[in-house]
């Protein structure tokens, strides 16, 4: 059952019910006129009484018909079509007439005496009505009567005899009644005018009039008019009820409209007896059940999806799952991911390498399917190894610094060119800050150690916030070429000042395994927090700034790749002209060439002698 | 619980309505089934226990230098002794023996002594540059001398050419050593082998073998107490022997203990009246170096010590069931 068809059926009852609201009942009406205009309490009325109109009430009170208005409008009209005879004839003209009909009626003659009557050739009709009736059924002056009558203007004899046919009994009863009003009237009139001797409100008329009315024996006639007065209510009763009933129905069928446009917009019918409840017909009832039903059946397959769902994702099954793969942990702690997805994530970690139940743990915790598949990508095309995971899980949470470096980090990579493979042996780089990883890896740029940037070597020096002035050490400190080969020695920067100590002790490093040993090794001659005491370090404020002459050009003559070899002292090229840059525009700085070599240098005494004397003696460039 | 989920076609409104109240039983039913699996599902918030922070790796632990310190410590003591009208003579006795493990790197590291002292020459002179006084510059000047010829003896030694010639010259000679006797006349160092438990023999055996051989394993001088001032000690971990230079190649052995912890006071009240003990008789002991019959006997005590030890210095080689 569709919305739209109840909807429809709903507001055909309720035309159906203004329909009965709006009727009106002909014979209703008829009666409720004819009561209001003539009183029954006693001859008073009778003296006064539309006596057709009585003969219709009179009859209605026992015709038995369904179709009241239909009977009444019949009865009406035939009982108007001889108001003529009811109204005008005497009491003993309708004595005469009521012992003939019962005489033709005793015959049983009545319907083609109507017949004839009715039949607009008169003569054949008269031929006809003497041939049966006269002398044998009543006497020719009663036909003649008959005849008579016939011709007179509202008197219509074929609907008199129409009438005794159709309702006989109670039409006789009334015609009786009629006569014994007429009988009243006419003695009551010639009554009156006997007493017209007396004033018309003298006390001795009004004393006659009483008594003439007190005399007169109105018991039957009486009894005929309640039982007349009963009906009518009855039936005006039955009539307003009927009414009222409808008007009821109606605002019931209206108020199931509303209900049933409001209850649909919601997912559930919950009260489908109580929207019936009051509904009389049983067709809307069942049918708005039906919808009722078809509706909810809806919302409960949805329901019974989502049960399906859930319940094929319930605790059991995710324990069950830890379970078979060694895993310890609280399976409610891994369930924001499906059952599935989860199986199909450790299946994934155990394919790339990761293997300890910890770990796998840890990651279905803090992951979900869509970050799993992207940090996963990353270890399925070799850009991460399962080291990294030792390290922390975290970078498979989506919201955590690990996972936002890394996709930062490697798309980074890509586009400066580098292999991410590379970086096999220091996983924490893509999980590190990527400012710092992108400015060291422009910092390798910039020195041309870029062509160094190989796999297989430790890369931890990349999280190196002063990476530029390890650079810059490791470069004047004469191990450029060590760094072209190996950069990872970058890593051991914190030791640099060894490689000092060898200078001030003259001796040579002579291989790159040498240079890891001295770096490295814990036993070396000097303690760290002691090796500053023992290497000299020049003082730039002792030096005099107008030894030497403040022209930068004068460096060019001693300018390779990364370095300004002036005699034997090696400066950072990038470092000098860093300091230059810094010092051009500054007021306060006296000599920019000196500014640019010295500050933060680590020359000795003896090399910044060698240095001031080269330049003093090069060449003026301009 | 399952819905009703059938043709109504058929049905009377009461069978209808039945169906409709059962299938909304059901519904509540399997919304409450839902709720529970919801709430179940909701994961709780787990924290990682795994972060393992590498960030700090590099970071080496600290290393214990403090042998290696107290044994350039104990060869620099002696070079600081020497003088310039000194240095050729003796300068060779103050460095270690090229048997010393540490042998270079003590070498090197007076090296870097004598550097410093010249560059901290240097900057005096440059800081003082502008008061003219001869004397003084001149002597500044021999100070540096002093240290460049020092230098030049060290890179001699470090030179890979004399180091075969040295370590032939090295082999000829071997330490001396003079057993200090306690105040009742026995041997100290005798009647304190006696008396430790020969687990510990081969470790005690390594420390007078490197006083033998001038390797001196370990050596540290006493420098933090006023009564053990001069004395120095080689060790092993529990095992200490201290000693104390009476001339070049000559070693007084004072006493030989394990030690269980490094404040033992009894240890050091002990040490201290050993100390004072030697410190009476030292200079009697140096007079007695140029006695033959003293050093005959002494050498025969050292012999007795090894034989206590399981040591055939002879041979070499160790003896079982050595006291």
């Amino acid at each position: 059952m569709k919305t739209v068809e109840l909807l429809k059926l709903i507001r055909l009852k309720e035309q159906e019910c203004e329909t009965l609201i709006n009727t009106s009942s002909k014979e209703l009406d008829f009666l409720t006129k004819f009561y209001k205009e003539n009183s029954f309490g006693g001859i008073d009325g009778m003296l006064t009484m539309d006596l057709t109109d009585f003969i219709t009430a009179y009859i209605m009170s026992y015709v038995t018909n369904e179709d009241r208005d239909e009977a009444f409008t019949y009865l009406n009209k035939s009982i108007e079509a001889i108001r003529g005879i009811i109204e005008n004839i005497t009491e003993e003209e309708m004595d005469d007439l009521i012992n003939i009909c019962n005489a033709i009626s005793r015959y049983g003659a009545l319907k083609q005496v109507r017949d004839l009557f009715a039949d607009p050739n008169r003569l054949r009709s008269k031929l006809k009505l003497t041939t049966m009736l006269s002398n044998k059924v009543i006497s020719s002056d009663d036909l003649e009567f008959l005849l008579e009558l016939s011709k007179k203007e509202g008197c219509n004899v074929a609907e008199l005899f129409n009438l005794y046919c159709q309702v006989e009994e109670p039409f006789d009863n009334a015609m009786c009644m009629v006569h014994d009003m007429k009988a009243l009237r006419e003695d009551y009139d010639n009554f009156n005018q006997a007493l017209e001797i007396y004033g018309p409100n003298s006390k001795e008329r009004k004393f006659l009039v009483q008594s003439f009315k007190d005399d007169f024996d109105i018991t039957e006639i009486s009894k005929e008019f309640r039982y007349m007065r009963g009906y009518y209510e009855y039936i005006s009763k039955e009539f307003n009820c009927k009414k009222k009933t409808a008007n009821k129905e109606l605002g019931l069928y209206r108020s199931l409209e509303q209900k049933i446009v409001q209850a649909i917009q919601r997912e559930e019918i919950t009260d489908a007896r109580k929207i019936i409840s009051k509904i009389p017909d049983e067709e809307v009832r069942l049918k708005v059940l039906q919808l009722v039903y078809e509706h909810n059946k809806e919302y409960y397959e949805q329901l019974l999806a989502e049960y399906n769902e859930l319940s094929q994702n319930s605790t059991i099954h995710y324990q069950r799952l830890l379970k078979e793969n060694d895993i310890e942990i609280d399976a409610q702690t891994i369930m924001q991911n499906s059952v599935q997805n989860v199986k199909d994530m450790i299946a994934k970690l155990k394919s790339v390498g990761i293997t300890n139940t910890k770990v796998i743990g840890e990651i279905l915790q803090i992951t979900d399917i869509e970050t799993f598949n992207q940090v996963i990508s990353f270890f399925v095309n070799n850009t991460l190894t399962p080291k990294i995971t030792d390290i922390t899980p975290m970078l498979f949470d989506k919201d955590s610094d690990e996972y936002k470096n890394l996709l930062v980090n490697t798309k980074m990579l890509k586009e400066q060119g580098i292999n991410p493979r590379n970086f096999e042996e220091t996983q924490i780089i893509f999980i590190s800050d990527p400012s710092i990883v992108q400015r060291n890896i422009e910092f390798l740029k910039a020195y041309s150690f870029d062509k160094s940037i190989i796999k297989g070597i430790d890369y931890r020096f990349l999280l190196n916030e002063n990476l530029l002035e390890v650079l810059d050490l490791f470069i004047e400190l004469g191990l450029e070429s060590f760094l072209e080969e190996d950069l990872s020695i970058l890593n051991y920067y914190k030791n640099i000042n060894r490689i000092r100590v060898m200078k001030e002790l003259n001796i040579p490093i002579t291989s790159l395994d040498e240079l890891k040993e001295i770096l490295t090794t814990d036993q070396f001659l000097l303690s760290d927090e002691d090796i500053m005491k023992y290497v000299e370090q020049i003082d730039p404020t002792s030096i005099k700034m107008d030894d030497i002459p403040d022209e930068i050009p004068r460096l060019k003559q001693f300018e390779s790749t990364r370095t300004y070899n002036i005699n034997g002292v090696i400066l950072s090229k990038n470092r000098v002209q860093r300091n230059y840059c810094e010092s051009k525009d500054d007021e306060e700085i006296e000599n920019k060439l000196m500014y640019s070599i010295l500050h933060t240098s680590i020359m000795t005494q003896t090399e910044y002698e060698t240095v001031k004397q080269s330049l003093t003696n090069s060449l003026t460039y301009k | 619980m399952a819905f009703k989920f059938i043709d109504i076609s058929d049905l009377t409104e009461g069978q209808l309505i039945e169906v409709i109240e059962e299938n909304a039983k059901t519904a509540a039913f399997t919304r409450e089934e839902i709720r529970k699996l919801k709430a179940a599902a909701k994961p709780k918030t787990a924290t990682p226990s795994i972060i393992i922070d590498n960030s700090k790796t590099e970071e080496q632990p600290a290393v214990d230098r403090s042998d290696f310190e107290d044994e350039v410590e104990y060869y620099y003591s002696q070079v600081k002794e020497i003088t310039p009208a000194t240095i050729s003579e003796k300068l060779h006795l103050c460095v270690p023996k090229r048997t010393n493990k540490n042998f270079e790197k003590i070498i090197l590291r007076l090296k870097l002594e004598s550097l410093r002292n010249i560059r901290e020459i240097n900057e005096v002179i440059r800081e003082y540059s502008s008061v003219e006084d001869p004397e003084e510059m001149q002597m500044f000047k021999d100070e540096i001398l002093f240290e460049q010829e020092k230098i030049a003896f060290y890179d001699q030694l470090l030179s890979p050419v004399k180091e075969e010639v040295e370590q032939v010259e090295e082999e000829e000679q071997s330490n001396r050593m003079i057993f200090v006797p306690t105040n009742g006349g026995n041997i100290r160092i005798l009647d304190e082998i006696d008396h430790i438990p020969d687990t510990f023999y081969d470790l005690f055996l390594e420390l007078f073998l490197s006083i033998k051989d001038g390797s001196f394993k370990n050596v540290k001088r006493f420098t933090n107490n006023a009564a053990l001032t001069g004395l120095v000690e080689v060790k092993n971990p529990q095992s200490r022997v201290v000693f104390a230079r009476l001339n070049e190649n000559t070693y007084a052995i004072i006493t030989a203990f394990v030690k269980k912890t490094q404040r033992d006071k009894g240890y050091l009240d002990s040490l201290k009246n050993k100390a004072a003990d030697y410190k009476a008789i030292s200079e009697i002991l140096k007079r007695n170096l140029s006695n033959p019959e003293f050093l005959e006997l002494h050498q025969q005590y050292e012999e007795e010590l090894f034989r206590k030890l399981g040591y055939d210095p002879v041979t070499k080689t160790f003896v079982k069931g050595g006291k």
